[in-house]
Protein backbone atom coordinates (compact mmCIF):
# COMPACT_ATOMS: atom_id res chain seq x y z
CA UNK A 1 0.00 0.00 0.00
CA UNK A 2 0.86 3.44 -1.07
CA UNK A 3 0.17 6.79 0.37
CA UNK A 4 -0.50 9.27 -1.97
CA UNK A 5 1.86 13.25 -1.27
CA UNK A 6 -0.64 16.14 -1.55
CA UNK A 7 -0.93 17.64 -5.06
CA UNK A 8 0.30 21.79 -4.72
CA UNK A 9 0.01 24.31 -7.33
CA UNK A 10 3.19 25.59 -8.79
CA UNK A 11 3.34 29.75 -9.26
CA UNK A 12 6.25 28.78 -12.44
CA UNK A 13 3.00 27.14 -14.38
CA UNK A 14 5.70 23.70 -13.88
CA UNK A 15 3.06 20.52 -14.13
CA UNK A 16 3.39 18.73 -11.05
CA UNK A 17 2.37 15.54 -10.72
CA UNK A 18 -1.25 15.75 -8.92
CA UNK A 19 -0.46 12.09 -6.98
CA UNK A 20 2.69 11.25 -6.08
CA UNK A 21 3.03 7.26 -4.92
CA UNK A 22 5.64 7.01 -2.00
CA UNK A 23 7.00 3.76 -1.12
CA UNK A 24 5.74 3.11 2.76
CA UNK A 25 8.80 2.72 5.30
CA UNK A 26 8.81 -1.23 4.81
CA UNK A 27 9.10 -0.83 1.14
CA UNK A 28 12.00 1.94 1.15
CA UNK A 29 15.54 0.78 0.11
CA UNK A 30 17.75 0.89 2.27
CA UNK A 31 21.40 1.76 1.80
CA UNK A 32 23.11 -1.62 1.85
CA UNK A 33 26.03 -1.85 4.53
CA UNK A 34 29.55 -2.41 3.04
CA UNK A 35 30.90 -5.96 3.35
CA UNK A 36 34.59 -5.87 5.09
CA UNK A 37 37.57 -8.12 4.06
CA UNK A 38 39.48 -9.11 7.16
CA UNK A 39 42.67 -11.11 6.83
CA UNK A 40 43.82 -13.26 9.85
CA UNK A 41 46.71 -14.32 11.70
CA UNK A 42 48.43 -17.01 10.80
CA UNK A 43 51.67 -19.36 11.65
CA UNK A 44 53.30 -19.36 8.67
CA UNK A 45 52.88 -16.83 6.28
CA UNK A 46 55.73 -14.83 6.66
CA UNK A 47 55.78 -10.89 7.21
CA UNK A 48 57.57 -10.13 3.82
CA UNK A 49 55.16 -11.91 2.03
CA UNK A 50 51.87 -10.41 3.14
CA UNK A 51 53.03 -7.12 2.80
CA UNK A 52 53.79 -7.77 -0.95
CA UNK A 53 50.32 -9.40 -1.32
CA UNK A 54 48.41 -6.46 0.46
CA UNK A 55 50.86 -4.23 -2.25
CA UNK A 56 50.25 -6.36 -5.16
CA UNK A 57 46.25 -7.25 -4.53
CA UNK A 58 44.95 -3.82 -3.16
CA UNK A 59 47.77 -1.17 -4.60
CA UNK A 60 48.94 0.31 -0.60
CA UNK A 61 52.26 1.49 -0.44
CA UNK A 62 54.30 -0.47 1.61
CA UNK A 63 54.17 1.26 4.66
CA UNK A 64 50.50 0.93 4.92
CA UNK A 65 50.87 -2.93 4.14
CA UNK A 66 53.58 -3.13 6.51
CA UNK A 67 51.06 -1.49 9.17
CA UNK A 68 48.27 -3.86 8.47
CA UNK A 69 50.14 -6.62 8.15
CA UNK A 70 51.64 -5.73 11.74
CA UNK A 71 48.08 -5.18 12.60
CA UNK A 72 47.64 -8.72 11.76
CA UNK A 73 50.73 -10.05 13.22
CA UNK A 74 50.29 -8.12 16.67
CA UNK A 75 45.85 -8.12 17.37
CA UNK A 76 45.10 -11.28 15.24
CA UNK A 77 43.07 -9.81 12.29
CA UNK A 78 42.82 -6.89 9.91
CA UNK A 79 40.77 -5.15 7.60
CA UNK A 80 41.93 -4.88 4.65
CA UNK A 81 39.59 -3.66 1.82
CA UNK A 82 35.71 -3.26 1.63
CA UNK A 83 32.65 -2.59 -0.54
CA UNK A 84 29.97 -4.09 -1.68
CA UNK A 85 29.56 -8.03 -1.66
CA UNK A 86 30.71 -8.93 -5.21
CA UNK A 87 34.09 -6.48 -5.04
CA UNK A 88 34.51 -7.91 -1.24
CA UNK A 89 33.97 -11.54 -2.47
CA UNK A 90 36.72 -10.99 -5.21
CA UNK A 91 39.22 -9.23 -3.13
CA UNK A 92 38.47 -12.93 -0.33
CA UNK A 93 38.98 -14.82 -3.68
CA UNK A 94 42.62 -13.15 -4.22
CA UNK A 95 43.55 -13.40 -0.87
CA UNK A 96 42.46 -17.08 -0.79
CA UNK A 97 44.32 -17.57 -4.22
CA UNK A 98 47.61 -16.09 -2.04
CA UNK A 99 47.44 -18.20 0.87
CA UNK A 100 45.83 -15.98 3.01
CA UNK A 101 43.06 -16.53 5.66
CA UNK A 102 40.80 -14.08 4.68
CA UNK A 103 36.82 -13.90 5.97
CA UNK A 104 33.79 -11.66 5.24
CA UNK A 105 32.01 -9.63 7.23
CA UNK A 106 29.41 -7.21 6.97
CA UNK A 107 29.89 -3.50 8.12
CA UNK A 108 27.25 -1.76 11.03
CA UNK B 1 71.35 -17.36 0.69
CA UNK B 2 71.49 -14.82 -2.09
CA UNK B 3 70.45 -17.35 -5.16
CA UNK B 4 68.17 -14.40 -6.82
CA UNK B 5 69.59 -11.83 -8.21
CA UNK B 6 67.26 -8.68 -9.85
CA UNK B 7 68.60 -8.02 -13.39
CA UNK B 8 66.16 -5.65 -15.00
CA UNK B 9 62.54 -6.92 -15.05
CA UNK B 10 63.14 -10.37 -14.44
CA UNK B 11 64.75 -12.14 -11.62
CA UNK B 12 67.86 -14.93 -12.25
CA UNK B 13 68.21 -18.16 -10.26
CA UNK B 14 71.42 -19.03 -9.32
CA UNK B 15 70.47 -21.75 -6.57
CA UNK B 16 72.46 -24.54 -6.57
CA UNK B 17 71.52 -27.63 -7.86
CA UNK B 18 70.23 -29.55 -5.17
CA UNK B 19 68.04 -26.64 -3.85
CA UNK B 20 66.02 -26.22 -7.41
CA UNK B 21 65.64 -30.36 -6.98
CA UNK B 22 64.33 -29.57 -3.78
CA UNK B 23 62.04 -26.50 -5.04
CA UNK B 24 60.46 -28.81 -7.41
CA UNK B 25 59.33 -31.17 -4.60
CA UNK B 26 57.01 -28.54 -4.14
CA UNK B 27 54.92 -29.59 -7.14
CA UNK B 28 54.61 -33.64 -6.37
CA UNK B 29 54.07 -32.51 -2.71
CA UNK B 30 51.05 -30.51 -4.37
CA UNK B 31 49.49 -32.29 -6.00
CA UNK B 32 49.51 -35.30 -3.29
CA UNK B 33 46.98 -32.86 -1.47
CA UNK B 34 43.41 -34.37 -2.41
CA UNK B 35 41.23 -31.28 -1.72
CA UNK B 36 38.24 -33.18 -0.66
CA UNK B 37 39.93 -35.24 2.02
CA UNK B 38 38.80 -34.46 4.94
CA UNK B 39 41.41 -36.74 6.67
CA UNK B 40 44.44 -34.62 5.37
CA UNK B 41 45.55 -31.49 7.34
CA UNK B 42 47.27 -30.26 4.03
CA UNK B 43 43.24 -30.22 2.49
CA UNK B 44 41.85 -28.69 5.25
CA UNK B 45 44.62 -25.63 5.45
CA UNK B 46 43.83 -25.33 1.98
CA UNK B 47 40.35 -25.00 1.53
CA UNK B 48 39.02 -21.41 2.46
CA UNK B 49 35.81 -20.10 4.14
CA UNK B 50 34.66 -16.48 2.92
CA UNK B 51 31.31 -16.60 4.70
CA UNK B 52 32.34 -18.31 8.46
CA UNK B 53 29.12 -17.51 9.94
CA UNK B 54 26.34 -18.28 6.54
CA UNK B 55 26.37 -21.58 5.00
CA UNK B 56 24.15 -20.82 2.04
CA UNK B 57 26.78 -17.81 1.27
CA UNK B 58 29.30 -19.99 1.60
CA UNK B 59 28.07 -23.01 -0.61
CA UNK B 60 27.58 -20.55 -3.39
CA UNK B 61 30.85 -18.59 -3.12
CA UNK B 62 32.65 -21.53 -3.14
CA UNK B 63 30.53 -23.08 -6.17
CA UNK B 64 31.47 -19.32 -7.90
CA UNK B 65 35.08 -19.73 -7.17
CA UNK B 66 35.87 -23.77 -6.44
CA UNK B 67 37.49 -24.04 -10.20
CA UNK B 68 38.69 -20.51 -11.29
CA UNK B 69 41.08 -21.08 -7.45
CA UNK B 70 42.08 -24.70 -8.87
CA UNK B 71 42.22 -23.31 -12.28
CA UNK B 72 44.88 -20.74 -10.91
CA UNK B 73 46.68 -22.90 -8.92
CA UNK B 74 47.62 -25.16 -11.42
CA UNK B 75 48.57 -22.32 -13.94
CA UNK B 76 50.89 -20.88 -10.95
CA UNK B 77 52.24 -24.35 -11.03
CA UNK B 78 52.75 -24.71 -14.44
CA UNK B 79 54.63 -21.42 -14.42
CA UNK B 80 56.74 -21.98 -11.57
CA UNK B 81 58.41 -25.65 -13.56
CA UNK B 82 59.15 -23.76 -16.60
CA UNK B 83 60.42 -20.78 -15.14
CA UNK B 84 63.02 -23.00 -12.94
CA UNK B 85 64.03 -24.76 -15.64
CA UNK B 86 64.66 -21.39 -17.12
CA UNK B 87 65.88 -20.02 -14.64
CA UNK B 88 64.73 -16.64 -14.83
CA UNK B 89 61.26 -14.94 -13.75
CA UNK B 90 59.44 -13.05 -15.38
CA UNK B 91 57.12 -10.82 -13.19
CA UNK B 92 54.36 -13.19 -13.62
CA UNK B 93 56.55 -16.15 -12.89
CA UNK B 94 57.81 -13.82 -9.41
CA UNK B 95 54.06 -14.10 -8.34
CA UNK B 96 53.16 -17.82 -9.34
CA UNK B 97 56.46 -18.75 -6.98
CA UNK B 98 55.58 -16.68 -3.97
CA UNK B 99 52.29 -18.30 -4.10
CA UNK B 100 53.54 -21.66 -5.09
CA UNK B 101 55.50 -21.47 -2.28
CA UNK B 102 53.10 -20.11 0.10
CA UNK B 103 50.95 -23.24 -0.85
CA UNK B 104 53.47 -25.94 -0.09
CA UNK B 105 54.66 -23.87 3.06
CA UNK B 106 50.60 -24.51 4.62
CA UNK B 107 50.82 -27.98 3.26
CA UNK B 108 53.94 -28.90 4.90
CA UNK B 109 52.95 -27.18 7.47
CA UNK B 110 49.46 -28.40 8.54
CA UNK B 111 50.52 -32.21 7.97
CA UNK B 112 53.87 -31.45 10.53
CA UNK B 113 50.68 -30.22 13.09
CA UNK B 114 52.78 -26.44 13.21
CA UNK B 115 49.61 -24.56 15.00
CA UNK B 116 51.76 -21.89 16.49
CA UNK B 117 54.44 -19.70 14.80
CA UNK B 118 57.98 -20.86 15.47
CA UNK B 119 56.65 -24.49 16.97
CA UNK B 120 59.11 -27.50 16.00
CA UNK B 121 56.61 -30.56 14.90
CA UNK B 122 56.56 -33.22 17.72
CA UNK B 123 57.27 -36.08 15.91
CA UNK B 124 60.94 -36.27 14.82
CA UNK B 125 60.50 -37.93 11.36
CA UNK B 126 59.17 -34.55 9.96
CA UNK B 127 62.67 -33.12 10.35
CA UNK B 128 63.30 -33.33 6.50
CA UNK B 129 59.74 -31.97 5.57
CA UNK B 130 60.88 -29.09 8.42
CA UNK B 131 63.90 -28.67 6.58
CA UNK B 132 61.67 -28.36 3.06
CA UNK B 133 59.42 -25.97 5.06
CA UNK B 134 62.77 -23.54 6.08
CA UNK B 135 63.91 -23.76 2.84
CA UNK B 136 61.39 -22.94 0.95
CA UNK B 137 60.41 -19.94 3.69
CA UNK B 138 64.44 -18.72 2.96
CA UNK B 139 63.48 -18.08 -0.68
CA UNK B 140 59.92 -16.90 -0.33
CA UNK B 141 61.24 -14.02 1.78
CA UNK B 142 64.56 -13.04 -0.70
CA UNK B 143 61.99 -12.67 -3.10
CA UNK B 144 59.43 -11.06 -1.59
CA UNK B 145 61.54 -8.65 -0.20
CA UNK B 146 63.57 -8.17 -3.58
CA UNK B 147 59.87 -7.13 -5.03
CA UNK B 148 59.10 -5.15 -2.36
CA UNK B 149 62.61 -3.29 -2.88
CA UNK B 150 61.68 -2.33 -6.89
CA UNK B 151 58.43 -0.84 -5.87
Amino acid sequence: MKRAAPSRSCPLGIVVPARLDLPEAAERIEPSRPWRVVVWDDPVNLMSYVVWVLCCLFGYPVEEATRLMLRVHHEGRAVVSSGPLEKAELDCYRLHHHGLWATLEQGA
Amino acid sequence: MSGLRRRGPEIDLDLPEEELVLLLLALPLLEGVSPDDPADPAARRLRYRAHAADARAEAAFRELTAGSLRADRLADRGRFAASLQRGTLGAEDAGSWLRVLSEARLALAARLGIAREGEAPADPRGSAARSLLHLYGCVQDELAGLLLAGR
